[in-house]
């Protein structure tokens, strides 16, 4: 086996020498190691606690999804919708359906569907709905199909 | 590294060293830690660039994952025991080199998800604490592990180890366990290799683990030769080492599998078939542990 080392190696086999050699050491955690060992005890005590805090503190409340149109352009020949599922709730959605509809006068002309993997409780993700006609022209209606618990 | 030699004989420090050049020893823990950064992306960057791992960050219950922090303070203080930055002597010691490794591993995580662009502006606090301080566990076992598979210590802790006796030899089995269970149960596998199943072949993946178990520990006797003799009863063996690892293994499965949530909501015999599936890369684990450290 190949040890690099960095200092000179002495033998010793002397149980007694070596017992005062394991004392020196004990006393003589270099500096760094010690700044390097409380930050590591700052982030797992933050970590912990903070994780305590929420699941104490935590409501699980049903997940809320509200909708928003983000954007609407034109790429090539359809045109794209950008939107936004903000999820108010507490617990986080898998497999959302979002369904958007373009209506005129009461009548469906179009549908377009969006299924986003996962929407964590207090968060939003962003997703497209694809229409060949021109939804500024016509009604956009957005809804939420349904979920699975993850 | 000026002074690069080949030793195959490295014990003790000489007592006049850590005294008198503590230049050097400040340098020795730097050079310890890029090792254990390199140790902590070994072990934990294919669990960090798994979809699974990353989607548990946002639905893992807060108090589990909080427990699992705290548990694993002990784990990686033993692990720092028989492995570590260095020769340690006393509990101080192996649990400052325990927090040392945390802080490489949540640093670890916290950059290479960044990098990774799984977490950014809009993942929300509450999903980045759980992302990150859920990798940050393996990646901290990869940190201390580092130093036992290419560090400078590989002699001595060979003689450490030799001391461990039965309790140390558990404990190893109980780390090595949660890591492997820890590996594979985020992912749907076990639970779709358990609709697959018939009583049957669980039945076979039970014998087996206990088998390979078996032959792990009776292997390790062979190159050891210590906490049993080759000569000791089969029975003792047996029930001492195997029985008990194999215990553990699925123990810890259920654990594991209880923190990640996926025991909720599931009948006995369900989440005992997962267990049970779960604990065949478990007990590979936990008798692997020995050999490797």
């Amino acid at each position: 086996m190949i040890n690099q080392t960095t200092e000179p190696t002495v033998q010793q086999n002397d149980p007694a020498t070596g017992i005062t050699a394991n004392k020196t050491t004990t006393t003589n955690i270099p500096f760094l190691e010690w700044v390097v060992a409380i930050i590591g005890l700052v982030i797992v005590t933050g970590a912990i606690s903070y994780l305590v805090y929420q699941g104490l503190t935590e409501k699980k409340t049903p997940p809320q999804i509200l909708l928003k149109v983000d954007s609407i352009t034109i790429t090539g020949t359809n045109y794209l919708v950008q939107v936004k599922a903000i999820n108010q709730g507490g617990e986080t959605v898998k497999e959302l359906m979002i369904e958007g509809t373009l209506k005129s006068k009461g009548s469906m002309i179009e549908t377009s569907t969006i299924t986003f993997d996962y929407v964590p409780a207090k968060s939003e993700r962003m997703g497209g709905l694809i229409f060949t006609d021109d939804p500024r022209t016509l009604t956009l209606q957005l809804r939420a199909l349904g979920y699975e618990q993850p | 590294m000026n002074n690069v030699t080949l030793e195959s004989d490295v014990s003790e420090e000489p007592e006049s060293f850590d005294r008198n050049n503590n230049k050097t020893s400040q340098q020795k823990f730097l050079f310890s830690l890029a090792r254990a950064f390199g140790g902590a992306l070994l072990f934990a960057l294919p669990m960090l660039m798994t979809v699974e791992i990353w989607e548990l960050g946002l639905y893992i219950y807060p108090l589990r994952l909080a427990l699992f922090l705290l548990l694993a303070i002990p784990l990686l203080t033993g692990f720092s025991w028989y492995s570590g930055f260095k020769a340690t002597n006393g509990l101080k010691e192996d649990l400052i080199d325990a927090f040392v490794a945390y802080a490489v591993g949540f640093c670890t995580s916290a950059i290479a998800l960044a990098l990774l662009t799984i977490v950014g502006k809009k993942t929300s606090a509450a999903g980045i604490v759980a992302m990150v301080s859920l990798q940050a566990v393996p990646a901290s076992i990869g940190a201390l592990l580092a130093q036992s598979q290419f560090g400078n210590y590989a002699r001595q802790e060979k003689k450490k180890q030799a001391e461990a006796g039965y309790w140390g030899e558990i404990f190893l089995m109980i780390a090595g366990a949660v890591f492997f269970a820890f590996n594979l149960a985020p992912g749907d596998e076990v639970v779709i290799i358990g609709y697959k199943m018939t009583a049957w072949n669980i039945t076979v993946i039970a014998i087996l683990s206990l088998v390979l178990m078996h032959a792990f520990v009776y292997s390790l006797q062979f190159r050891e030769q210590e906490s049993s003799t080759p000569d000791t009863p089969f029975g003792q063996t047996f029930f001492r080492f195997t029985v008990v690892g194999y215990a553990i293994a699925l123990l810890m499965s259920f654990y594991i599998l209880w923190t990640f949530g996926r025991t909720d909501g599931l009948s006995v015999e369900r989440n005992l078939v997962n267990v049970i599936i779960l604990a065949f890369p478990a007990t590979i684990g936990a008798a692997v542990t020995r050999l490797i450290l």
